[in-house]
């Protein structure tokens, strides 16, 4: 059946939609397609939103994991003749991986340490060959973990910049239909996992990534923390994987560069939060970052869990407490704590605040939330790797304190959505949910607020529930979608090609269903560049980021074709966005989302003339 | 071969196991002498020594049965043998969901941690008062009498020192501080955390160990063998820690009924770990019933009775169990009617909470052992390493 006037793909490359919108496009598909497409049923009330400001009536929020934009994007070249900033334009890279004309602007040094922690180190030398890649965090395709070896795909002599992975590991082929069968068989082609946590990644990018050049010195003498099982100052267990990128050139990631063809991309939005999932999931439901606390107020953690990013004696610069079971908090107000003052220095220097409140230990790297999924508050301890419930506005109460309708979907979350692993993998509920919920990136179950109200918790939903939603309209204003961990693209437990097969998914649903999609606009990201090198310049926005370039694609009818967006945003953007279109207040006096939208400066459109600034994302559509 | 070798392969660092040996502090000293005191129990006749047997790593003494007695006539006896009290330092606080460190950042591991094998008390301050007030161990009845033991030690002007002073102190504070000493004792004590096993000087590089003990360890290692270390883990833990060799997971293993422990004559009674009797927090949690807390397995060759509830008495009999238990129910369960009764130990409506998903766990009646008789007692040689030296 043809159905023209909800077909808005096609409308809105034949209509001028620049007009002002005030009222839904439920509106407009009623004017327009009143006579073509008569018999289309109307949506129920109950999906109805308050009024929107543009034309966008459901926004969908997807957020994997782990690719910086030079990662995935390295060698994009716009089809619509738009211009990009990556490895190939900067020529540091050419069309085919090889080392480009400009490859020294990428070219790794070592570092030499002091006894404090620092950001402004004195250069050794570059590295003749980057150290062998690591089998890091890998996974094979009976999911089992592999020794964190060094992985014999790659040559021990790798040039000492930017690598193409796919040279030495083929791309998966596309996982289609995306089965769980065929995601496990595509971990064959799964590599290692380059460090990704909050000093880490300042050290590495010196704040504004002015001199890129520290990504693996810093993997690979810091690691991801003595704190955690298995390492150790000899051995970090990190080599050169921070400088592999994908090639679209080469043909990988098909699917992910016709949506960049098709739809709209930034290749100036970034994570949030320096380093890794945790801080960054929940600066994406909050613009801000957790804090420890006592029923509410600040208060001091167990001494075993304050960061303290000084090098043990005797190490280059392997951390003193670091790690998923040891420092993950900083009290950054106070210039005497570890690993602080240099950063502050980095931010007065720009005149920029660092957004610190006096006595708050604010929670930088992956713990666990203050509630499990059955709503059970977790203990707190020394031993206890898991932050107490958090006070500060969500959007997704003022989404609900608006009465605009919401849902926060996470794979893995309920048995419905195990049901497929646990029979595959012959798992209990635990355990498959132990393999595919990614506990550190569902913030909202770490909001009081959302987990004390059944109304607002009962929001809090698996991938089946996404399904459902989709086919049958049922789908609130705003949703953000989270795949399982096999599906996130993550290196090591999953590829960028899984991510893919799930976006190809959870698109395809939507688009499916025409009405839906007619009025509707995918935003689709990572949470963060999980480690690995990026190019692009960063505002440094306050003490805790901003952090290198992420992907993120824009997909809707309203989407501007082709274009590749250079204006300044961040996780805080997808809330400005939100904010704006369903007139929302910024969520918090102190929240990142009353920064201003940048001013650009012609000469450099990367870099806001009125930094700290992030965008609001409405320069990707076309309205 | 040479120990650095094997380590590299069994992916074992090197840990720096070197306790410093720092004066005890007041509270510690007077932790020690509490710890020792016999007039702190209703009987006259029991301290908290008499079933953590200093000379046996703090389990229960060589010379005991599976359970011990107690009560105002030391005629009660206890439900579960008695745990060591070593290497508990870093035990985290009872948990549903405990979160560590692993290939995907970071991982559930369940239900684990807290104090004594149903997890109930959150630290050792808290779990000091259960035996000094359990009816079937010291028998206090109360806080009031415990204080009044308290008061009549030789060493009661200490306390004063230590936390009055000069002040007298209530009841109730009285015995919080006296469980605060015990904590603080058995924290600063090397005693309670020497790592002086042959394993640990194999680790530290300091001696080798033969061919069969470190066939052993690779079996206790090997997931398709032993998979021992799956819950008993054998290397270096976060921050370098030596390993405790026990991750503080809950499990229910299906270990057969002891017969021997009297509260099994009954046969309606069921200890079902976590869901109670003692523990009385999570009885509604069915999922729970039959989890009892993973041991340390440091010292479990100086056992006489092994498994919450004794029902091994050698250390290749617990072996055997792992690699048996379904293959081969017919040797550990009674027989009803021809069939072996599986899980006895458990109400029959609760036996689906039985672990068969963890190897060994998983191996099916008819298969071939996941350890023959000749790797049970490499096993069993490497387990050996594990005592300290006394």
């Amino acid at each position: 059946m043809t159905c023209l006037g909800l077909n808005t793909e096609s409308l809105s490359g034949l209509l001028p939609l620049r007009h002002r919108w005030v009222r839904g496009l439920a509106t407009l598909a009623v004017v327009v397609s009143g006579t073509v497409c008569a018999a289309q049923p109307a949506r129920p009330a109950s999906t109805r939103s308050a009024a929107t400001a543009t034309p966008i009536e459901h926004l969908i929020v997807i957020v994997g994991e782990n690719q910086t934009f030079d990662g995935l994007f390295a060698t994009y070249v716009p089809k619509s003749g738009a211009t990009v900033r990556n490895l190939l334009s900067q020529g540091i890279v050419n069309a085919d991986g090889s080392p480009g004309p400009h490859y020294a602007r990428a070219v790794q040094q070592r570092a030499q340490p002091g006894p404090h922690y620092a950001l402004q180190l004195a250069r050794k030398g570059a590295y003749v060959h980057l150290p062998q890649p690591r089998l890091a965090g890998v996974i094979d395709p009976q999911l089992r973990d592999l020794r964190p070896m060094g992985d014999t795909r790659f040559p021990e002599d790798l040039a000492p910049g930017p690598f193409q992975i796919t040279r030495y590991v083929p791309y998966a082929k596309a996982i289609v239909p995306p089965t769980l069968a065929g995601t496990m068989a595509a971990l064959s082609t799964s590599t290692g996992d380059p460090p990704h946590r909050f000093f880490q990644m300042w050290q590495q990018t010196g704040g504004d990534n002015a001199q890129p050049d520290l990504y693996v010195w810093v993997a690979e003498k810091a690691g991801i923390g003595g704190d955690n099982d298995g390492m150790s100052p000899q051995d970090p267990q990190q080599g050169g994987e921070p400088m592999g990128f994908l090639n679209m050139q080469a043909g990988d990631a098909a699917y992910l560069r016709a949506l960049a063809d098709r739809y709209a991309i930034s290749d100036n939005y970034h994570q949030s939060i320096m380093g890794g999932t945790g801080a960054n999931f929940y600066a994406i439901s909050t613009a801000d970052a957790a804090v420890f606390n006592v029923e509410g107020k600040p208060a001091v953690p167990p001494e075993s869990q304050i960061e303290n990013p000084d090098p043990l004696p005797g190490t280059e610069n392997y951390y003193q407490r670091d790690g998923f079971q040891g420092g993950s908090y900083v009290n950054c107000a106070d210039a005497s704590q570890p690993g602080v003052a240099p950063i502050l220095q980095v931010l007065a220097a720009k005149g920029v605040p660092s957004r610190c409140d006096p006595g708050n230990y604010y929670l930088v790297n992956n713990y666990a939330a203050g509630y499990d999924l059955d709503g059970h508050l977790q203990p707190l301890g020394p031993d206890n790797f898991v932050y107490p419930p958090q006070y500060q506005p969500t959007i997704a109460d003022a989404l609900s304190a608006r009465g605009v309708s919401w849902k926060w979907y996470t794979g893995g979350r309920d048995a419905q959505d195990l049901a497929e692993d646990m029979k595959t993998l012959r798992l209990s509920f635990a355990a498959a949910q132990g393999k595919q919920y990614n506990f550190t990136g569902d913030p909202l179950v770490a909001s009081k607020a959302v987990m004390t109200r059944p109304e607002l918790r009962s929001r809090l939903q698996g991938l089946a529930a996404l399904r459902r939603d989709i086919a049958s309209g049922e789908l609130p204003a705003v949703t953000f979608v989270v795949p399982k961990g096999l599906d996130s693209g993550h290196p090591g437990y999953s590829i960028v090609a899984s991510y893919e097969a799930f976006l190809r998914d959870v698109i395809g649903a939507v688009q499916a269903n025409k009405p839906l999609w007619s009025h509707t606009a995918i935003i689709a990201t990572t949470d963060e560049g999980g480690g690995f090198f990026d190019s692009g310049y960063i505002q440094v926005v306050d003490f805790f980021g901003d952090g290198p370039r992420v992907p993120l694609w824009v997909i809707s009818p309203y989407a501007k074709r082709g274009h590749v967006d250079h204006v300044y945003h961040d996780h805080a953007s997808i809330l400005k966005f939100i904010e704006y279109n369903w007139q929302l207040p910024p969520l918090s006096q102190r929240s990142r989302d009353n920064l201003p939208n940048p001013e650009m400066n012609p000469a450099d459109p990367y870099r806001p003339l009125n930094s700290p600034a992030v965008g609001d994302l409405r320069t990707l559509f076309d309205f | 071969m040479r120990a650095g070798h094997l380590l590299g392969l069994l992916g074992v660092m090197m840990v720096h196991t070197a306790v410093l040996a720092e004066p005890l502090s007041g509270a510690a000293r007077l932790g020690s002498l509490l710890f020792h005191d016999r007039s702190l129990s209703a009987s006259g006749r029991q301290s908290c020594a008499s079933c953590h047997d200093p000379s046996n790593a703090f389990a229960a003494p060589r010379t005991a049965g599976v359970v011990m007695y107690g009560g105002p006539a030391l005629d009660q006896p206890g439900l579960r043998t008695v745990p060591s009290l070593r290497y508990l330092d870093h035990t985290p606080r009872f948990t549903r969901h405990y979160y560590v460190s692993g290939a995907r950042e970071s991982e559930d591991r369940g239900p684990a941690g807290g104090f004594m094998r149903d997890g109930r008390a959150d630290n050792l301050r808290a779990q000091a008062l259960l035996p000094l007030l359990d009816p079937v161990e010291m028998a206090n009845g109360n806080v009031a009498q415990l204080a009044r033991r308290l008061r009549a030690t030789p060493y009661f002007n200490e306390f004063l020192q230590l936390y009055g002073a000069g002040k007298p102190l209530a009841d109730d504070e009285l015995v919080d501080h006296a469980a605060g000493a015990l904590e603080r004792y058995q924290l600063e004590d090397p005693a309670f955390h020497p790592y002086s096993s042959r394993y640990d000087q194999f680790l530290a590089g300091k001696l080798e160990l033969s061919a069969q003990e470190l066939r052993g360890l690779r079996l206790f290692v090997d997931p398709a063998k032993g998979n021992c270390a799956e819950c008993h883990p054998h290397a270096s833990g976060a921050g370098g820690r030596a390993p405790a060799f026990t991750d503080f997971s809950f499990h229910a293993l299906g270990v057969p009924r002891n017969p021997g422990i009297p509260a099994n004559e009954e046969r309606q009674f069921f200890d079902l770990g976590l869901c109670g009797p003692r523990r009385r927090d999570l009885q509604g949690e069915r999922n729970y019933c039959g989890f009892f807390k993973t041991p340390s397995l440091r010292n479990v060759a100086r056992r006489r009775f092994l498994f919450h509830n004794g029902r091994a008495t050698t250390l290749a009999e617990a072996v055997r169990f792992y690699v048996e238990r379904d293959r081969l129910p017919t040797l550990w369960y009674p027989r009803v009617v021809g069939a072996s009764l599986p899980y006895d130990d458990l109400p029959v409506d609760l036996r689906g909470n039985v672990n068969s998903s963890d190897a060994p766990f998983n191996w099916r009646a008819g298969e071939p052992p996941a350890l023959d008789a000749a790797e049970v007692e490499d096993v069993v040689a490497f387990l050996q390493t594990l005592s300290d030296s006394h």
